[in-house]
């Protein structure tokens, strides 16, 4: 079986591509309006809500940015998988029953919609889709990032495919760099972003939520089995790991790794704390046919996630014993982590689920994001400037998803952040630090004011464009603080600190009923 | 209202970032040790970053560090009451719970501050101690409040009574609706 390897990855991924075209088509049947195109008509079950909750979360940039980041900073990314635990209690804690009954109150088809319903302000509600905007281009680059790596990975790697594009001086011209060996980055992510836009388009956040399903059961079975092969493939498993890496460097293999305390405990702040501000995530709370589900979604999701997160330790871990034993070659970039261990460790059919899996997570994730974005686009902003909905909303939510999408390919290939974890992280810092304060905390706290949710979206939104612009200037963060999380805590501050100095609000009957709750 | 939504629990929250913005604004005044947080790999410099070979890097901040986390834990616990419903053992639960969580955070900080020196080296469970309290521990603890949200979920966070009260207003809207569209 081994000598087919690169035809079983194939095979799989070709499946599996063909697959999420019938779900894209079988979607598009059953999406006849925008409740379906955003909310999936609010009729899903806790099954498949929970595994659309964790599988939002994981994505591609767990599956290739977690064992990039392990590889190359030994334990410290590791804090972003174990804030799990709280992060999850934190998002269902505060939002968990609330949101849901928003939805079922005021049928919101976007989190703008239950700000602006929570605070009665079009500015909060404009400010509040700006900024999701923002944070779904740079999650999604990161997404269409991932895909395009593995992508490329396995055309490279297949002799077939590559011979195929050598024999077209068109295909030649269109996919292959100078020294016609390797494929170019700007190639794969273009047809990563086609295949994203059919898929979008044509199913919206149904079609993402069914996919979700899949690569939820295949995220679960490939990060067992993958765990066991890293686990074997060392002779003495993860004790021997420990103890090569430790050997090398004992900082790698402690609970910092090489980004330092202080830069992993902002790391462990944001990604706890900011799960309640991730849009693809908890709008699918407000998905679920019955508010108490959300009590059976919690757990199966925190079981899922962390089942599927030893992909994350066990692939990096491996990889960098292998490459200090000696008996990997070092690799060409951090990013290869995965599909490296994947392409020469991994049993050929496993090797072909997990990357099919793998493309699950991220069109999935991505169509998440595409739908929150488009959502902003065609709904909110309109909502909020003209205060009317667009007319044909349905028309105009495909075609914002066409501008999305070509968007964030072009901040993948021209944002310079290289490593796409760290593309995720600025997306996922974005999300939480204007969405947690006016959302996670203002849905359960009264006197929260519009005022302070505006100024802490703009003042999050300010940190987090600020410390991008700095580090184009080559300027970094003291003890590799995140910035992201000093975005969280500055919009934390403002919006308590605001909302301490104002007069109460006044809140509409049903909003205050539901605050009670 | 729940009694303590309208209470200390903000002004708890409230402290906790004023706390936080102390921490980081420190940060920018300290001085970090070069490759304090990351630094090219002697033998693999395009890929892989270290921090140092075992000597204390963070000694200027480890106890600031402790602060920090101490502060996290006490927002993220705090922050939880804000979603339940201030009836019942909710608060004691949540004290003794909060301060196991807090106590394994602290245990890590000691037991990776031995490590920095030469110490702790032992591997536990496939990790060397600090990593494995980490994983196991200050990754394990905090589940505690996911099974008291499973188990308590009618008592500590929607009663019955409540979500009748939300049918009837959804009702009550629904033929708001009808009328105002005959």
């Amino acid at each position: 079986m081994e000598e087919y390897r690169q035809e079983i990855v194939v095979a799989c991924v070709l499946f599996y591509m063909f697959a999420c075209i019938a779900v894209g088509l079988w979607a598009m049947r059953r999406t006849k309006n925008s409740g379906d195109f955003f909310m999936a008509g609010r009729h899903l079950g806790a099954f498949v809500t929970s595994m659309a909750v964790f599988s939002s979360t994981l994505s591609g940039f767990g599956f290739v940015g977690g064992p990039e980041l392990v590889y190359k900073m030994g334990m410290s990314s590791i804090w972003m998988v174990i804030c799990v635990t709280i992060g999850y209690a934190l998002s269902f804690y505060l939002l968990g029953k609330r949101l849901r009954l928003f939805a079922e109150i005021h049928e919101p088809l976007s989190l703008p919609d239950v700000i602006a319903v929570r605070y009665r302000s079009q500015t909060t509600r404009l400010l509040a889709s700006i900024a999701i905007l923002g944070g779904v281009i740079g999650y999604l680059a990161s997404q269409m990032k991932a895909m395009a790596v593995v992508l490329k990975s396995i055309v490279e790697e297949n002799t077939f495919l590559m011979g195929f594009i050598r024999e077209s001086s068109l295909l030649q011209w269109l996919l292959l760099d100078s020294s016609q060996t390797a494929v170019t980055m700007e190639a794969t992510i273009a047809v990563s972003c086609a295949v994203l836009v059919f898929y979008c388009v044509t199913g919206g956040i149904i079609a993402s939520v069914y996919t979700d399903v899949f690569q939820g059961a295949i995220m679960v079975v490939a990060a067992v089995l993958v765990f066991l092969t890293a686990a074997n493939t060392v002779d003495g498993g993860f004790t021997e790991m420990s103890r090569t890496i430790m050997a090398d460097d004992p900082e790698a293999m402690g609970p910092w790794g090489t980004l330092g305390m202080m830069g992993c405990l902002s790391w462990y702040f944001l990604f706890a704390l900011g799960g309640a501000g991730q849009p693809q995530v908890i709008t699918k709370i407000m998905m679920n046919r019955r508010v108490r589900d959300v009590r059976t979604i919690l757990p199966l999701s925190l079981i899922g996630y962390m089942v599927s997160a030893l992909l994350w330790l066990s692939i990096g871990l491996a990889m960098r014993t292998l490459v200090l034993q000696g008996r990997h070659a070092e690799l060409e970039s951090s990013g290869q982590a995965a599909t490296a261990f994947l392409q020469t460790y991994a049993h050929p059919l496993l090797a072909g689920v997990v990357f099919a899996g793998l493309f699950a997570a991220i069109m999935s994730t991505a169509d998440g994001f595409l739908s929150v974005g488009t959502a902003a686009i065609v709904r909110d902003l309109p909502k909020s400037i003209l205060e009317r909905p667009l007319k044909n909303e349905l028309l105009w939510a495909r075609v914002a998803t066409v501008v999305l999408a070509v968007a964030a390919s072009v901040f993948a290939l021209k944002s310079g952040i290289s490593l796409i974890a760290l593309l995720g992280a600025y997306g996922w810092g974005i999300f939480a630090s204007t969405l947690v304060p006016a959302v996670a905390i203002g849905l359960n706290w009264k006197r929260g004011t519009a005022l302070a949710a505006s100024s802490s979206i703009v003042v999050a939104l300010g940190v987090n464009i600020a410390v991008l612009v700095s580090e184009q200037y080559g300027m970094r963060l003291p003890w590799g603080i995140n910035g992201g999380a000093i975005a969280l805590v500055g919009s934390l501050t403002v919006y308590m600190g605001i909302s301490f100095c104002s007069t109460p609000p006044v809140l509409p009957d049903d909003v205050d009923i539901v605050m009670d709750v | 209202m729940s009694d303590h939504r309208s209470s200390a629990v903000p002004v708890v929250l409230m402290f906790c970032l004023l706390g936080m913005c102390v921490v980081v604004g420190l940060l920018f005044y300290i001085e970090e040790p070069e490759g304090g947080h990351g630094a090219a790999h002697s033998r693999f410099a395009r890929t892989m970053y270290q921090g140092d070979t075992g000597s204390d890097r963070l000694i200027g901040v480890r106890w600031l560090g402790l602060g920090f986390v101490l502060l996290q834990v006490t927002f993220f616990v705090v922050s939880l009451l804000l979603g339940t419903s201030h009836r019942g053992p909710v608060l004691g639960w949540f004290m003794i719970s909060g301060l196991f969580y807090g106590a394994t955070v602290g245990a890590l900080i000691i037991a990776e501050s031995v490590y920095a020196q030469g110490g702790a080296r032992n591997i536990v469970l496939g990790f060397p101690l600090p990593t494995a309290i980490m994983i196991y521990g200050v990754g394990g603890v905090p589940i505690i409040f996911s099974v008291f949200y499973v188990l308590q979920f009618d008592h500590w966070f929607l009663k019955p009574e409540d979500m009748q009260r939300i049918d009837e207003l959804v009702e009550q809207r629904r033929q708001n609706q009808a009328e105002h569209c005959d």
